[in-house]
């Protein structure tokens, strides 16, 4: 892959989609490096959840483009997204497998990384046997790399909400992804938490995965991202660095309403 | 965890075939009543996968049943076939249907798919009815027995152990498959639909093949049903047999596969032991299974989760041992 | 004119399919679950009226509303004692506690009244054999009394929800339960209403077709699932959709009867069903999510 032209992680290209009469996605267009952190801001109802859904393959735009790592992926299904271009992602409301174990619910992740259909897993041939001993040690590896290790053999609903989004990352991990989407990863979560996470995020782009993030809490959005893109009313009007956006009128009008640029300009 | 999982079924299995092996003759009627019993559980095992496995219903799984025993029995005894041509065509033919089933299941879900099925399992009643060259209302007699490479199953005691090895067999290989990777994936599409996919789950493909694995198992049992009895009738094969085979799944326990054998023993045999209140027995049932689902869902197997807790108690020393010789517990 | 009669015949029984659909309508609208136990209420039925007879002597009419009644107290007191238990439940929880009731139903007429269909002699226009000629047709009078009554209790129960502030309240609970809550709409009261009025409907139902067949038996779960194919063409959440979706599968199923062969009405109406059901717009992809997360 290296030897490859270099693609953008991520790249849309005048992305619409409609819900009935609310247009939520109205022509967004952006591009992510590989191994960068991006963060993807804009009011309620900007349409940044619907952009995921339209990433993750959960949805499928009504008109534009989608390549990740270069390859074309709006038309393809969630599983094959997921699978195939190595794009993981969390949800907005924390959606862990809620009756199962922390261990299961990880090991679940590594689903598209190992082998074993129908009759392979009934007749469990040695190497079938030899590949769950590798997705249980994977999956125990990356819940040490969260820092949840200890509560391996919880049930998912017991734990607290903060570790419910380790969980989360955890199991998405486990899929072994180059582009990671965190649909407010933070929310809910107290500052201490909030710290362990943003290092978390560092941590994760330090293995060369690509991380998009959306998210309010601009502290951490500040802190972690190398490019901010925001969205209002399904568009991108700005996009840059964190200070840079910052500063951009048009995101200040968009966040506090018209008339707010002005008034302090 | 899974240890567990065969603790009890081990356990149920050995009574099994330790009446099979030491019933004497005059039990014959024993034995003919617990060979119908394994009829039973062979298909219970296949409901519980597709219902405890990944939720999805289906309220006309005999319907898969009643094709296996015609397609077998009209081959056998209206083509010649030997017996296991005529068994592997009917779970054939029962595993496509199963496919189809599966297929429209994919854009029916809760109650539609629940009616769907429903109708399914009327269509397939109201056909073999209806077919006079599969004998129409009255149903196929003289159908040939079993027979493997000319080993011809003709004893009660033969023919009780070959249906409860291919019960054992059945219920060896979903509990294999539920503690594996597809079987964790069947369990994410349970939980979680949505989540599942973000996890490059191929849903559809999982849930098509767990309706598939379901049918297999029906057809075979009826498959084997036909030639065990030498005969099949229609109403075996009507829409309340559905349901009583959706009521030993639910006492059993969604999910416990030792649950669903269990109850298909149970549920088969008790009524023996109840005579004089025989009219009583399906409303019993009927009441029974509103309210296990209400009060008490986990049903039987639930039951014998605390008898497996009660084995793995007693077996505590020797796992201390064994966990003490591994580098790691 | 072999065809006009069983046309006649189909609306006749597709009559009845419409008030057991209503009934599916109501409860589903009212409770966001299909009520398996539908098509066991319809047996129910005339066996009600049978007995009631037996009190109130040889008057089908008094039988008819005393059944009805009954009718409407079963379903009060099966909405509380098993129906109430499964709302916000799994959806396999509801199907098989309702799928349970009409084993219950099924049985217990079955101890009852004995497990085979008992004959129904008795008439609504008091004679069996009176027969109408309209332009040609002969028509039983006893349809006429089955369809005339079945047009009036749809009727009634339309004027009922759109006219009524009571049942205008009733439509705005079920749509939007915490709306309704808010506003002071008794929820809870509201469902068991739903559940009694349409346990009502199949009873009544039961007894109107009665004559025409006979009370009790096996007749439940076929009439369960073509009401219910009658109610999936209509769409479940029109009242005048269910009704007339169900004469449709009245017609097509006595139809099939007559031209193909008796035997095949059932599995034509059960096919007919899938169909339906498959061909229907809001399937899984139909469907497609609008918000994830």
């Amino acid at each position: 892959m290296a030897d490859g032209p270099m693609h953008p992680a991520l790249r849309c290209e005048n992305l619409h989609r409609r819900f009935g009469g609310l247009q939520a996605v109205a022509g967004a267009s952006f591009e992510i490096e590989p191994a960068s952190i991006t963060a993807l801001i804009g009011p309620n109802g900007a349409g940044k959840t619907t952009i995921f859904n339209l990433l993750s393959g959960h949805d499928r735009p009504d008109e534009g483009r989608i390549w990740i790592d270069g390859q074309r992926a709006e038309n393809l299904p969630a599983h094959r997204i997921a699978g195939e271009l190595r794009l993981a992602r969390t949800f907005q409301t924390i959606r862990l497998f809620p009756a199962l174990s922390v261990l299961e619910n990880v090991r679940i992740g590594c689903h598209s990384r190992s082998r074993g259909e129908f009759l392979a897993s009934i007749l469990k041939p040695a190497w079938v046997r030899r590949e769950e001993e590798r997705v249980r040690a994977a999956a125990l590896a990356w819940l040490e790399f969260v820092g949840l290790s200890k509560r391996r053999d919880a049930v998912a609903e017991a734990l607290s909400y903060g570790e419910q989004r380790l969980v989360e990352i955890a199991r998405a991990l486990a899929l072994e992804p180059r582009c990671l989407l965190l649909d407010e990863p933070a929310a809910g979560l107290n500052p201490t938490e909030s710290d362990t996470l943003a290092a978390l995020i560092e941590k994760v782009r330090g293995r060369g995965i690509t991380v998009l993030l959306v998210e309010h809490k601009m502290d951490l959005v500040m802190r972690v991202s190398r490019q901010v893109i925001v969205l209002n009313f399904g568009q991108v009007i700005a996009s840059g660095n964190p200070a840079a956006v910052q500063a951009d009128p048009r995101v200040i009008e968009a966040y506090l309403g018209k008339g707010a640029s002005h008034s302090e300009a | 965890m899974r240890s567990r999982a065969y603790a009890s079924l081990a356990l149920i299995f050995a009574a099994v075939f330790a009446f099979g092996a030491a019933a004497p003759s005059e039990h014959i009627y024993y034995l003919q009543v617990m060979s119908l019993a394994g009829i039973v559980a062979i298909q219970a095992i296949g409901l519980n996968l597709l219902l405890g496995g990944t939720g999805q219903i289906s309220l006309g799984q005999v319907g898969f049943m009643g094709v296996g025993a015609y397609t077998s029995g009209a081959l056998l005894k209206l083509a010649g076939w030997p017996f296991l041509l005529g068994f592997a065509v009917a779970v054939a033919f029962a595993a496509l249907l199963g496919l189809l089933v599966g297929y429209a299941a994919l854009r029916l879900r809760g109650h539609y798919l629940a009616m769907a099925t429903l109708a399914f399992g009327g269509i397939v009643f109201g056909l073999i009815h209806e077919i006079e060259l599969i004998g129409g209302p009255l149903g196929m007699l003289r159908i040939p027995p079993i027979d493997l490479f000319g080993w011809r199953f003709l004893s009660p005691q033969d023919k009780y152990l070959l249906i409860w090895a291919v019960t054992a067999l059945a219920a060896l290989a979903v509990i294999s498959l539920l503690h594996s990777r597809v079987g964790r994936a069947l369990a994410a599409i349970r939980e979680d639909e949505l989540a599942a996919a973000a996890m490059g789950i191929d849903v559809a493909r999982y849930k098509i093949g767990v309706f598939v694995i379901a049918a297999i198992l029906s057809g075979m049992a009826g498959a084997i049903y036909a030639s065990y009895l030498g005969g099949v009738a229609p109403l075996r094969f009507s829409i309340i047999e559905s349901i009583a085979l959706l009521i030993v799944v639910v006492i059993g326990g969604l999910g416990s596969i030792a649950g669903s054998v269990a109850a298909a023993i149970l549920l088969t045999v008790l009524p023996e032991f109840l005579r004089g209140y025989e009219a009583y027995r399906p409303i019993v049932y009927a009441v029974a299974l509103v309210a296990l689902i209400i009060l008490f869902p986990g049903g039987l197997g639930r039951l014998l989760q605390f008898a497996e807790g009660g084995i793995a108690w007693l077996l505590r020393p020797v796992r201390h041992l064994r966990a003490r010789r591994q580098p790691h517990g | 004119m072999e065809i006009l009669q069983l046309v006649v015949s189909g609306i006749t029984i597709g009559m009845v399919y419409g008030l057991v659909a209503l009934g599916y309508h109501l409860i589903f609208r009212a409770t966001q679950i299909i009520d398996f136990s539908q098509g066991e209420k319809v047996a129910l039925g005339g066996l009600l009226a049978l007995s009631a007879m037996l009190v109130v002597g040889d008057d089908l009419w008094l039988a008819l509303i005393v059944a009805t009644l009954v009718g409407f107290a079963i379903g009060w007191v099966y909405e509380w004692g098993i129906l109430r238990r499964t709302y916000g439940r799994e959806q396999v929880v509801q199907i098989i506690a309702t799928v349970g009731v009409a084993q219950i139903f099924y049985q217990g007429h079955g101890l009852i009244w004995g497990a085979s269909a008992i004959p129904f002699s008795h008439s609504l226009s008091g004679n069996p054999q009176a027969v109408l000629e309209l332009g040609g047709a002969r028509l039983l009078a006893d349809r006429l009394w089955v369809w005339g009554l079945v047009i009036l209790v749809v009727g009634l129960l339309h004027v009922y929800f759109e006219r009524t502030r009571h049942g205008q309240a009733m439509i705005a609970a079920a749509d939007n339960r915490l709306g309704a809550q808010l506003s002071g709409i008794d929820v809870g009261r509201m469902r068991s209403q739903a559940v009694a009025v349409a346990t009502a409907l199949a009873v009544l139902g039961g007894v109107v077709i009665a004559p025409f067949t006979l009370a009790g038996g096996s007749i439940g779960l076929p009439i369960a699932v073509k009401a219910f194919a009658g109610a999936m063409i209509g769409g479940l959440y029109s009242p005048l959709g269910v009704v007339a979706g169900s004469l449709l599968v009245g017609i097509i199923e006595s139809l099939a009867a007559g031209l193909i062969s008796y035997g095949y009405r059932d599995p034509v109406a059960f096919g007919l069903l899938l169909v339906v059901l498959l061909v229907r717009p809001s399937g899984l992809f139909g469907r497609r999510l609008t918000r994830v997360g």
